[in-house]
């Protein structure tokens, strides 16, 4: 059985190298950016969705029993080999 | 951030005339493709709710289905975010003394080129293909006397015209040069001669 907070340490990992790649599109284009409207409302936005899916995320996570695991199991099979 | 008011390196009296970048055209088909996948998640959900109901009995799949869920999404908006911060980077800036190319190239690296307009020596306008036709977008190269040869706008919309924009710009400033030029140094040896004999 592979318990869930494997799962779950793999996922934050992966979310630290997003949260350090989104930050650095956030700093390159709030930097290099002709100044508008569209650069504030375009990183608002990015910003925004992301931080909605993690709070979903992270209120279904609190609802998740981190007891339980991944049961993995070899089919049983009854093969008779033909002679 | 930099504002058009106060353009890096920037001369007094020097005011950005044309503000150029890819026409919106050519982020479309990328829009849609990122739309296909966002979508893909809920996509996912509704056709295990329908087609295998027992699915979502057992939590630990959904526990895992969230997992896989939350950070594929979460990765698929970060590349569309990057791939409109590399389309709205890319930026030719035409003032009334120059022409700024600022291009990005992925998240680290960006290339800026500068050219006085009185070292324009040609400029091209090309609108190829049936889309570029209906939405009048095309690229524009500009042949130069400096030390880079050929400036390349790429899929701007109205190329003919920012043409022809540029070359008049240019045609001022060399009139302009030629001026300072004349006022600094005098005539040509050869026109003050011809003017002492007459």
């Amino acid at each position: 059985m592979i318990p869930l907070p494997i799962f779950l340490a793999v996922w934050a990992f992966l979310l630290l190298i997003w949260l350090a790649f989104a930050a650095i599109s956030a700093l390159q284009m709030l930097r290099f950016g002709v100044s508008g409207h569209m650069v504030y409302v375009s990183t608002g936005l990015f910003m925004i969705v992301s931080f909605l899916v993690l709070s979903a995320t992270a209120l279904f996570f609190l609802t998740v029993d981190w007891s339980l695991g991944l049961e993995l199991s070899l089919p049983a099979f009854n093969a008779t080999i033909p002679l | 951030m930099f504002d058009l008011a106060h353009l890096p390196n920037g001369a007094p009296n020097e005011k950005a005339v044309v503000l150029l970048r890819r026409h919106w055209f050519t982020m479309l088909s990328l829009a849609l493709s990122f739309a296909f996948v966002l979508l893909l998640p809920p996509a996912i959900y509704i056709g295990l709710l329908l087609i295998v109901p027992d699915f979502f009995s057992d939590s630990v799949r959904v526990t895992l289905l969230v997992l896989g869920g939350s950070i594929f999404f979460l990765f698929a908006w970060l590349f569309l975010y990057q791939s409109y911060i590399d389309y709205y980077l890319d930026v030719w800036i035409v003032t009334n003394r120059r022409i700024l190319s600022m291009e990005q190239h992925g998240l680290f690296s960006r290339t800026v080129s500068e050219l006085r307009l009185h070292r324009v020596q040609d400029v091209t306008a090309e609108v190829h293909g049936f889309w570029r036709t209906m939405f009048d977008f095309g690229d524009l190269y500009i042949q130069t006397a400096g030390e880079k040869e050929r400036f390349i706008f790429e899929e701007i919309p109205h190329p003919n015209a920012v043409a022809k924009t540029i070359l008049d710009l240019a045609e001022e400033q060399r009139k302009a040069h030629l001026e300072e030029a004349v006022e600094e140094f005098g005539m040509p040896d050869g026109k003050k001669q011809a003017a002492s004999s007459t």
